[in-house]
């Protein structure tokens, strides 16, 4: 498994997946900034930490961070898809399923990186704007993993349409259709639990209210969901994998 | 001969993946319009109509423009569209055959950035008809307004025309299908922020175009107008220059 996990490591060395990974949050970080800033001329008083969080989080965990989901799993199933790369991968002494744990490992490492790069980027640009040094790390650092947690099925569900589709514009078509009503699903307290696009938003926007009981179950339920989901689009996957003609 | 490499482009198209995507991303916002409708128009979005003095369609429109992102979204979506329409010729290496035959360069290239045109005017009109059938089912108390629908069909595929040329040329240039797509998105998220930082800047951008194509006041319309024609103009001239004088092998 390390073995595979090196060799996809290897692959992805000159491919354009990292700077994606690390520049998109980038963006958000400053958007985060612009935010700050605006508020501070209007006068009112506001949180410092919390309000760079959140102008940094929407437009990230709305649009960028399930797009950015899409287009990693999108080239780095890529590669195997030119050129009769599988044929060539299936050939070699290693376990089908080593493969593909190995591509999808790959690819949440990616994601992870991505994340972190965002909570990394809100500190330096807090502490350059001048932040104290009380920072709130259960926000910055805890809420990206949630993230992460909450973005298990789309990471399933974009890593099965990658494997199985050769022609790349289906899993981008597809998980950007799903990724649109995102910013009109989290605004119903009743039916976002119902669309997994929306998790990330719903796990990475700081309460800024006190959650009833009834929402804080929900919360949970969500993970609970999202493994779940996990679970089952890997297996189906990983089954399919393993019996498939590649030729 | 133009007309006739067009025909071609549409029969290889014919059981591709294309149809999928044109159909698969209209469908996806009219559900996600039914729903904003379902969950808001009654509440607060009737009233919204009434209070602004404009019919629930154009809120419908509005919504699915700016809300749901639609117009920001689009010239992503030619990009997918572009890149799909390239990859068959670099899948089946068929740039060879297809500059053995007795048809110029410009011609090919003229008439794939048609076929590009064809189908994210079909996307565009799917969207449209979505929404149409959105405010049908929740029973919008106006007539259907098809002057404005048919405007904002019409702005939208004029604010197209610059990104379709700019993703014509990137998508015939690169043969791994992702780096178009990637510029396109990189494009989409950039313009949305010079779009709110620095508006002024933004209409020299024609991935903001699609922005403008819900606001039909005097400004927008020229702004579309003369930002999608100039732009298709000078891009589709220099793209044609590159496609010239590439050697395809």
């Amino acid at each position: 498994m390390l073995k595979a996990l090196k060799i996809e490591l290897l692959k992805i060395k000159g491919s354009k997946v990292l700077f994606i990974a690390t520049l998109f949050p980038i963006f958000s970080v400053l958007q985060g900034v612009m935010f700050l800033q605006y508020v501070k001329r209007s006068g009112e008083s506001f949180e410092f930490w919390r309000m760079l969080f959140s102008g940094s989080t929407f437009f990230y965990a709305t649009l960028l961070f399930p797009m950015i989901i899409i287009l990693v799993f999108a080239i780095i199933t890529r590669l195997e898809h030119i050129n009769n790369g599988w044929n060539q991968v299936l050939t070699f002494p290693i376990k089908r399923k080593n493969v593909y744990l190995s591509k999808l490992l790959l690819g949440c490492i990616i994601i992870f990186l991505n994340l972190a790069v965002f909570s990394i980027g809100i500190i330096i640009a807090g502490l350059i704007l001048g932040g104290d040094v009380n920072i709130p790390y259960n926000i910055i650092l805890g809420k990206p993993i949630l993230a992460f947690l909450s973005s298990l099925p789309i990471i399933s569900f974009q890593f099965f349409l990658s494997i199985k589709f050769k022609h790349i514009g289906v899993p981008l078509g597809i998980g950007s259709a799903l990724t649109l009503p995102v910013i009109l699903v989290i605004n119903s307290t009743k039916y976002w639990i119902v669309y997994p696009f929306a998790y990330p938003m719903i796990a990475i926007t700081p309460n800024l209210v006190t959650l009833s009981e009834k929402q804080i179950l929900k919360h949970y339920l969500m993970y609970g969901i999202s493994g779940l989901i996990f679970i089952i689009v890997i297996g189906i996957g990983l089954l399919k994998f393993k019996n498939k003609d590649i030729i | 001969m133009i007309l006739t490499l067009f025909k071609t482009e549409l029969i290889k198209q014919k059981k591709g993946f294309i149809w999928l995507i044109v159909t698969i991303i209209p469908l996806g916002t009219m559900v996600a319009m039914f729903l904003d409708m379902y969950l808001r128009y009654h509440t607060y979005l009737y009233g919204l109509a009434q209070n602004n003095k404009v019919t629930s369609w154009v809120i419908l429109l509005k919504e699915n423009h700016n809300i749901l992102g639609w117009g920001m979204f689009l010239p992503f979506f030619v990009s997918i569209i572009a890149t799909i329409i390239y990859y068959t010729e670099f899948e089946n290496n068929s740039w060879k055959k297809h500059l053995s035959l007795p048809v110029s360069k410009v011609e090919i290239y003229i008439s794939k950035f048609f076929v590009i045109l064809f189908f994210s005017l079909i996307m565009i009109i799917l969207n449209s008809l979505g929404l149409l059938i959105v405010g049908k089912i929740i029973g919008f108390p106006e007539a259907f307004d098809y002057k404005l629908y048919a405007n904002y069909i019409l702005f939208q595929f004029i604010a197209i025309l610059g990104v379709s040329a700019i993703h014509n040329f990137l998508s015939s240039y690169y043969e791994s299908a992702i780096t178009p797509v990637i510029i396109g998105f990189i494009s989409m998220i950039f313009s949305k922020i010079v779009l709110l930082a620095r508006p002024g800047i933004a209409k020299f951008i024609p991935y903001t175009y699609t922005h403008y194509a819900n606001n039909l006041n005097g400004e927008s319309k020229a702004l579309v107008v003369y930002g999608g024609i100039i732009s298709m103009a000078i891009l589709l001239f220099l793209g044609i220059l590159s496609f010239k004088k590439r050697d395809i092998l």
